[in-house]
């Protein structure tokens, strides 16, 4: 399939990655390189069909079919790949992988840790092969330290870095975030690991290896929670923590309030006085003796102004809310379902942050674009995931010069 | 040594939504300069405020994101300000804007005005909903991002009377950073195509929740369904089971991944046995030794195999009665990970922070601020031997003066 962009240059033109991620902490990082042009060579097991990365055949799925090249999460990750098979546990297939590490830019993985020694690619290895090469390793705690074999799970990475804690209303346990945040992030953290080696590379010629700890990563997203701890030993509690709530910056009102249609929330705050004068002229201050017009008044009142908000919300449609508080210019939003943000949203549509790809079994479907454009080299999603082994051929060809008599004997002894 | 982003020349124009890039880019060794309007950037006021003093250089927000980078003060609408501005920026490589979109453009300080003095300048801007949005005016907080961008449905507890949860540490602020440093940087990459050539870049604050919002979104692409919120769960479209569990001194701990394999179902009724939890204790444990028939329970058959469904329940039930055994969050996870259970305690920031791990790792750093406090923050978020990430000094004080840098009279 072609691209349905012009000839305009890409960012990422002639990087070619030896990719041996998965799942989305590792996928999802080099899908970011995909987007920009570089050459993602996604390398996948043939005996195990893939399954190491367990979203390959998992769930959402299109229809009634299933199996390897039908998985939604999988197709999405990995859209713009090209993926080929080889066996590991072979000789002859950590030699072909040689081969292939000695000509690519970027070496990327994220098995547990140890795995990649254990195959022979330990980081020395690596740049003897092509010290070139940038190679990025990616794993939940790191490869040392005591819990260097101990495995980690996107919500599990939030549990131990604290942002699971950092979620939740008073009385009740932790919320967490309802989703991987950390495979995201710290695909993204692998991402930067990848692009900042490469910008040294420009200048130095040589490349490196760099260890990304996902529960690290985690925890420099803490922000100033954090100093509050190491500065002045101040913490608040799991059960007394009101997240909906805004210390840092201080906002009162800042929380999600419900509508009178069924499970349908708003959000809003009010960042200063003066949006706080606008927000009680509009909703109507109760008449009791309520002070607050400053924001340490509003503190002290906090849960009076919440029950105000609450009450006048309450009694009103979502699509109303906004409409008033945007009219008057305070911070609001729906708290969006899925639908609102990806069927409803003119803008997201415009913003073409949801491209579609057209895949030889699923058909076309909607997967994730990025939040970024760039005026002159911008990215550009039209390849579907591969489906398992599907640029084998190709790349033994184009990319290690094999032939096909080769190939096919590589073949004939399950090599690839 | 080295540091990765030696050489490259940073100016941000302070904000609170890509505060943290500036700080990931100063840290990977890029020189960072943060411009403040007249009186300093409102950040600098925001709390909680270091031992609680008011006076102007204790917000804690501040100086966990300021830090490494360099600071001026200058008045967009002055004239001599805005000379020196320009002066600055023609020796930049990038430069970061988040605040208030159109702001600088009115002042004439825009990437058009630098194309012909410094086309290898890459100009970022992050807005809130794209610049061209119909909300491209709407004010935002990270509230209203996580909101408008489906974290905030995701998020939250089983009983759907209780509002949706907005997770907290500013996350919408931070997903915009990290999505404008890896433009930022791609950028970069790119003048190599374009002749050495910037660009402009523009990061969608909502878009970026957007895409960080996992199944919601991709349940949604293939097969239109809406997930639900659940308790310290994924959302998701049929509900499951809870992973947290309460240990002996009332910690949290999250139980990980469900068992799949025979060796996991064998570690856990071993550590059943050592706990002395007998089927008198746990009738289910019959389930769990149902499950060592299989070398693998496929656990996609759960929803229409009821075998399959009982060895799941089961093993969450067997997670919950053990951690109420163990004395803590702590043991419960380092005796589950030594056998190969992915768990892990439901940390939180003063128990993150003494983490042996961690420790041993070197990953907290500490830096002197003024001249009698030292402050403890978090390390690198990945360690690269040969170019080591750093943090330079302490968060900039109003004053401090900025000698090193082309353009810029630090006696002006």
């Amino acid at each position: 399939m072609e691209s349905v962009s012009d000839a305009a240059p890409r960012a990422l033109e002639g990087i070619r990655v030896c990719d041996l991620t998965g799942q989305l902490a590792g996928a999802g990082a080099t899908r970011y390189l995909a987007a920009l042009g570089a050459d993602v060579i996604r390398v996948e097991d043939p005996v195990r069909q893939g399954r190491w990365d367990i979203l390959r055949g998992a769930p959402p799925y299109r229809d009634d079919r299933r199996g390897v090249d039908v998985g939604g999460a999988f197709n999405n990750h990995n859209v713009g790949k090209r993926g080929i098979t080889i066996d590991l546990r072979q000789a002859e297939g950590r030699e072909l992988l040689t081969e292939l590490i000695a000509v690519s830019d970027v070496l990327t993985e994220n098995f547990s840790a140890g795995v990649m020694d254990r195959l022979g690619f330990t980081p020395d290895e690596v740049k003897r092969i092509n010290p070139q090469i940038v190679y990025v390793s990616q794993c939940g705690f790191g490869h040392s330290g005591p819990y260097r074999d101990f495995k980690t799970w996107g919500p599990v990475v939030q549990a131990f870095c604290g942002l699971a804690a950092l979620s939740g209303l008073p009385g009740e346990p932790p919320a967490g975030w309802g989703m991987s945040l950390m495979d995201h992030v710290g695909a993204d953290f692998m991402t930067i690991a990848v692009l900042a080696a490469l910008v040294q590379r420009e200048v130095t010629g040589l490349g490196q290896w760099i260890d990304v700890a996902c529960t690290e990563a985690g925890v420099t997203m803490l922000g100033p929670a954090l100093l509050d701890w190491t500065v002045n030993g101040h913490d608040t509690p799991i059960g007394e923590l009101h997240s909906n709530h805004s210390v840092s910056p201080a906002m009162v009102p800042h929380n999600v309030y419900g509508t009178c249609e069924d499970d349908t929330w708003v959000a809003l705050a009010c960042r200063d006085d003066h949006e706080w004068g606008a927000l009680s002229d509009l909703t109507g201050v109760p008449d009791d003796g309520l002070t607050a017009a400053t924001l340490s008044e509003r503190l002290a009142s906090q849960d009076v102004i919440d029950e105000h908000i609450s009450a006048w919300v309450s009694t009103r449609s979502a699509h109303e809310v906004v409409k008033s508080l945007r009219s008057i210019g305070v911070p609001v939003a729906l708290v969006a379902r899925p639908s609102d943000r990806i069927r409803d949203d003119d803008d997201l549509r415009e913003w073409n942050l949801w491209p579609s790809v057209t895949h030889p079994i699923l058909g076309t479907v909607d997967v994730d674009g990025l939040p970024v454009h760039f005026d002159v080299t911008d990215w550009d999603i039209f390849r579907p995931a591969p489906c398992l082994g599907e640029h084998t051929d190709e790349v033994l060809s184009s990319v290690l010069g094999k032939s096909r008599a080769e190939i096919e004997s590589l073949r004939g002894r399950k090599v690839i | 040594m080295p540091s990765m982003l030696e050489g490259v020349r940073v100016v941000e124009f302070a904000s609170d939504v890509a505060a943290l890039a500036g700080k990931m880019l100063a840290e990977l060794g890029a020189e960072v300069l943060l411009v403040e309007p007249p009186g300093g950037h409102r950040s600098r006021r925001y709390g909680p405020l270091a031992r609680d003093l008011p006076d102007g250089n204790n917000s804690l927000w501040w100086h966990y994101y300021a830090t490494s980078k360099s600071s001026i003060v200058a008045d967009v609408d002055q004239p001599d300000d805005r000379a020196a501005l320009h002066s600055i920026i023609e020796s930049a490589d990038v430069v970061i804007e988040a605040d208030d979109p159109g702001v600088l453009g009115a002042a004439g300080i825009s990437r058009e005005s630098f194309s012909s003095v410094n086309p290898r300048l890459v100009w970022l801007s992050v807005t809130p909903f794209g610049s061209g949005s119909s909300r491209s005016a709407d004010p935002a907080v990270d509230l209203t991002l996580l909101a408008a961008g489906g974290a905030v449905w995701n998020c939250g507890y089983d009983d759907h009377s209780k509002p949706p949860v907005r997770g907290g540490g500013n996350q919408a602020y931070h997903i915009a950073s990290v999505w404008a440093v890896k433009a930022v940087l791609t950028a970069l990459l790119a003048r190599r195509a374009l002749g050495g050539k910037g660009q402009h870049v523009e990061v969608n604050a909502a878009a970026a929740v957007n895409v960080t919002t996992e199944q919601a979104t991709y349940f949604w692409h293939v097969a239109q369904a809406t997930v639900q919120r659940q308790t310290c769960r994924h959302a998701h479209a049929n509900p499951t089971q809870s992973p947290l569990v309460v240990c002996g001194d009332g910690g949290y701990a999250h139980s990980g991944v469900l068992p799949r394999r025979r060796r996991e179902f064998v570690e856990i009724l071993r550590w059943l046995d050592e706990l002395h939890i007998g089927i008198e204790d746990f009738p289910d444990r019959v389930f769990l030794e149902m499950a060592l028939e299989h070398e693998v329970v496929d656990i996609s058959r759960a929803p229409y195999d009821d075998e399959v469904a009982a060895i799941m329940s089961a093993a969450r039930e067997a997670f919950v009665v053990i951690a109420s055994r163990m004395p803590d969050a702590q043991a419960f996870f380092v005796r589950g990970q030594q056998a190969g259970l992915t768990c892990s305690p439901v940390n939180t920031v003063p128990t993150i922070v003494e983490d042996p791990h961690l420790r041993a790792r070197d990953f907290f750093v500490s830096a002197p601020v003024g001249e009698s406090q030292t402050f403890e923050y978090p390390g690198a978020p990945f360690v690269a031997k040969s170019a080591p990430w750093r943090l330079a000094h302490s968060a900039p004080v109003i004053g401090d003066q900025v000698t090193n840098w082309r353009g810029w009279d630090s006696e002006r």
